[in-house]
């Protein structure tokens, strides 16, 4: 029996020290290797969820850099906004996606959501510091452990595109995205539905790296605009229900932070592609319109 | 709690360790060890069925004392009948109740009468069909005196509901089992490594095959109106690798896991693919079924000892009852038809033990003729498959007329290439270690220790890169 554990050990530790180094290797190539440089004439960077991933089209707000991923939370926004920070001096605005469903509980569980780790995290590993690990380790330690292979894996992709000198909006960490137009009735009815049945409780876990990146931001001199993207009219009763807490909570904690409210702003139904994202069209008109509010 | 969880990952060694380490003092107290560990495992799926569980094993442990404390026939069938009637009560109640009564509303809607039908809005226990057929098995047995009841209600429990075979499998027999629960089991490193071996190989059926090939045919089947006909091959292609790797992996991890702890269970699965005619395939696939079957059904109802009309009638019969174990649909009874229909041939001209030694045995290669009849077999079993993969009567047969029309020959649009390799892979693996238990008990065995080594850690590497989206295993809805 002792024989039997000893080599089932043996091998089993084999093959994770052999993980282990080459997860380190890897993401160490990858960091190390990676152009987190962008086009000197871009000092804007705009970074959060969906939202601001669909609405602005940073080819028409040519001085800005969309970085926004679906499903980001502010701890996925930190992570890339320290790598990007420290690596272009030009950058002198953040435009970072704010909207009261941010600081529901929704966001928190989406920190710890495994289904959404397991796509995130694999592509997002190599960016992490210290800091990262730890805070990831404190939310999801199993998370981690087990998306090992894949972190691997995607290292491997990165190093691959590296060696093919892609934008840094290939790799998968975000960049803007063009949806097309869908029919919005049957969202429209189920989010009247998940109003009606839901309990919006105040997050705190992700709130703690928006003040991070607050933080950062202040220490940089880089102006934070918040920024909640236009949604379908529906959606606004949601917003209702936390619009109170969402201005409090900017004015109490992010003062110096800029906050650019344009979910009530009115699109027509075509240019959503579901009921809170843009499609195309919409992001387009709203990219234009947007820059004119920037500078005004 | 999936065999390929992190949940099963944590458990199963934390058991092992406290089976051989804490309650080694004797083989009772591994049982209740065992017995404690495999309702914790099947509560993980919904504690609200362990009742129903405790009530099956209670009823067959009672019942069958009954039997063999009766001292008059009509005693003993009474108590027979009672164990039969509340079983199949049971699995008629969760499995078939939705599907009686809405064939019936259906029928009578066709008639122009229109009637309100209650449903069961609850779903299936998990392991019920396995678990029913262990006690019917058990109870049928004592009835006609083959064994006698046993007395330990601990190890009876065990028999039902050791885990590794407890919600798919393989459906075990008192004889074979109960026996090993009642002796004194010792650590055998040889068969522990082996077990891990058959682990690991069962993992990779279901990780790396199954669950990668069920995304392109759950892709292709779900959407099959708009495929073009070379794609649909693909999809009936990927469902039966899909159903075998998933199966016969489950089967391989269980068994696996069983001789861990010193238990020998009842092979399932041996090479079917490899089959050389239908009756080859039917003695190759799903074996404890096929057996359990032909036991306690085909030989009761007279076998092939009567006349030709008898034969043909049992065989139906018995394919038709075991297309309907798999499901409440007509899509599964169809599959057994198509089956008995596919066997009739072979029964009809005696040949049904013809090919009864491993193909191609102590040869690289099949001749020609066993790779037709190879062939032949595998695209009649695919044919079946998609049957048994529909979702209803209408979708399997618009899916076979979607493959025969000019774009059969067309160049799939849905084509993994990645996939197909693996499968190759797994086939050629398969293909060398058809002699073995499994495939991959014989290979490497008499290799140097490094390549044997590095042969086990390719496995585990093509499981952790090439894992595909994790799916229940089929069987888990039977």
């Amino acid at each position: 029996m002792r024989v039997f554990l000893k080599k089932i050990g043996t091998f089993l530790s084999l093959l994770l020290l052999g993980f282990t180094l080459v997860l380190i290797v890897s993401k160490f190539l990858v960091i190390s290797t990676f152009n987190f440089s962008i086009p000197k004439e871009k000092n804007i960077l705009i970074l959060g969820d969906s939202h601001t991933q669909c609405a602005l089209n940073d080819t028409i707000i040519s001085n800005a850099l969309n970085m926004s991923e679906s499903a980001d939370t502010y701890f996925y926004s930190y992570t890339k906004l320290k790598k990007i920070v420290a690596n272009n001096k030009q950058i002198d605005t953040l435009i970072l996606g704010y909207a009261p469903n941010n600081l529901s509980t929704t966001q928190d569980k989406w920190l710890v959501d495994s289904s959404i780790n397991a796509f995130k995290l694999p592509l997002h590993f190599f960016l992490f510091d210290e800091e990262d690990v730890n805070s990831f380790l404190s939310n999801a330690p199993f998370q981690l452990v087990k998306n090992v292979p894949f972190i691997i894996k995607n290292n491997l992709g990165h190093l691959y595109r590296i060696k093919k000198k892609e934008k840094i909006n290939r790799f998968g960490i975000g960049g803007f995205l063009a949806l097309s137009h869908k029919d919005t009735t049957d969202d429209k009815k189920e989010i009247v539905d998940k109003i009606q049945n839901s309990k919006v409780k105040y997050g705190y876990k992700d709130l703690d790296n928006l003040k991070k990146i607050y933080s950062l931001c202040e220490k940089n001199k880089i102006k934070l605009i918040l920024l909640d993207t236009p949604i379908e009219q529906n959606s606004n009763q949601k917003q209702s229900i936390f619009y109170s807490k969402y201005l409090e909570y900017k004015n109490n904690n992010l003062p110096n932070a800029t906050l650019m409210d344009y979910s009530k702003v009115r699109f027509d139904k075509k240019d959503f592609a579901d009921k809170d994202h843009l499609n195309a069209n919409g992001a387009r008109l709203f990219s234009e319109w947007f820059v004119k509010q920037l500078y005004n | 709690m999936l065999f390929n969880s992190i949940n099963f990952a944590l458990f199963l060694p934390i058991v092992f360790l406290l089976y051989w380490f804490v309650f080694n003092k004797n083989y009772k107290s591994q049982n209740i060890l065992l017995l404690v560990s495999s309702y914790f495992f099947y509560a993980c799926w919904d504690y609200r069925f362990l009742f129903l569980l405790v009530f099956s094993t209670l009823l067959d442990y009672f019942t069958g004392i009954k039997m063999h404390e009766s001292t008059t026939v009509r005693m003993k069938k009474f108590w027979f009948w009672l164990s039969i009637s509340v079983n199949l009560g049971f699995l008629g109640f969760f499995k078939y109740y939705n599907f009686f009564i809405t064939s019936f509303s259906d029928a009578v809607t066709n008639l122009g009468i229109h009637i309100d039908v209650w449903t069961l809005k609850v779903i299936l226990p998990v392991g019920i069909s396995f678990y029913t057929f262990h006690g019917l098995s058990y109870v049928i047995d004592i009835y006609y005196d083959r064994i006698k009841p046993e007395k330990n209600f601990i190890d009876y429990s065990v028999f039902v509901s050791f885990f590794p075979l407890l919600v798919a499998g393989p459906i075990e027999r008192a004889t074979h089992l109960l026996p090993q629960i009642q002796r004194e089991r010792k650590f055998n490193y040889q068969e522990s490594v082996d077990g891990l071996r058959q682990i690991l190989w069962g993992l990779f059926k279901k990780i790396v095959i199954a669950d990668n090939c069920a995304q392109y045919a759950n892709m292709i089947f779900n959407d099959s109106a708009h495929q073009s006909g070379s794609n649909l091959v693909l999809g009936a292609f990927f469902f039966t690798f899909q159903i075998y790797c998933d199966f016969s992996g489950y089967s391989d991890i269980a068994l696996g896991v069983a001789r861990l702890f010193g238990v020998d269970l009842l092979r399932n699965f041996a090479f079917p693919y490899f089959s050389r005619d239908i009756a080859e395939f039917w003695r190759r696939w799903h074996i404890s079924l096929s057996t359990w079957f032909r036991d306690y059904l085909y030989i009761p109802l007279g076998g092939s000892k009567g006349g030709t009309w008898m034969k043909v009638r049992n065989t139906f019969i018995i394919f038709l009852v075991s297309g309907f174990w798999h499901g409440s649909n007509w899509t599964f009874v169809f599959w057994g038809f198509l089956n008995a229909l596919y066997f009739l041939p072979v029964l009809l001209a005696k040949k049904n033990r013809n090919n009864m030694e491993i193909v191609a045995l102590g040869k690289l290669v099949p001749s020609a003729k066993e790779f037709l009849s190879i062939l032949i077999t595998f695209i009649l079993t695919m044919l079946a498959w998609i049957f048994f993969r529909a979702k209803s009567m209408t979708h399997a047969f618009s899916y076979i007329s979607g493959i025969f029309t000019k774009s059969l020959f067309s160049k799939p649009t849905i084509l993994p290439i990645s996939i197909l390799i693996l499968v190759l892979l797994f086939v050629l693996i398969e293909w060398f270690g058809r002699s073995s238990k499994y495939a991959l008990e014989d290979i490497g065995l008499k290799w140097n220790r490094t390549y044997r080594l590095a042969f086990y850690y390719a496995i585990v590497l093509l499981i952790i890169f090439f894992m595909g989206k994790e799916q229940e295993f089929i069987y888990f809805q039977f």
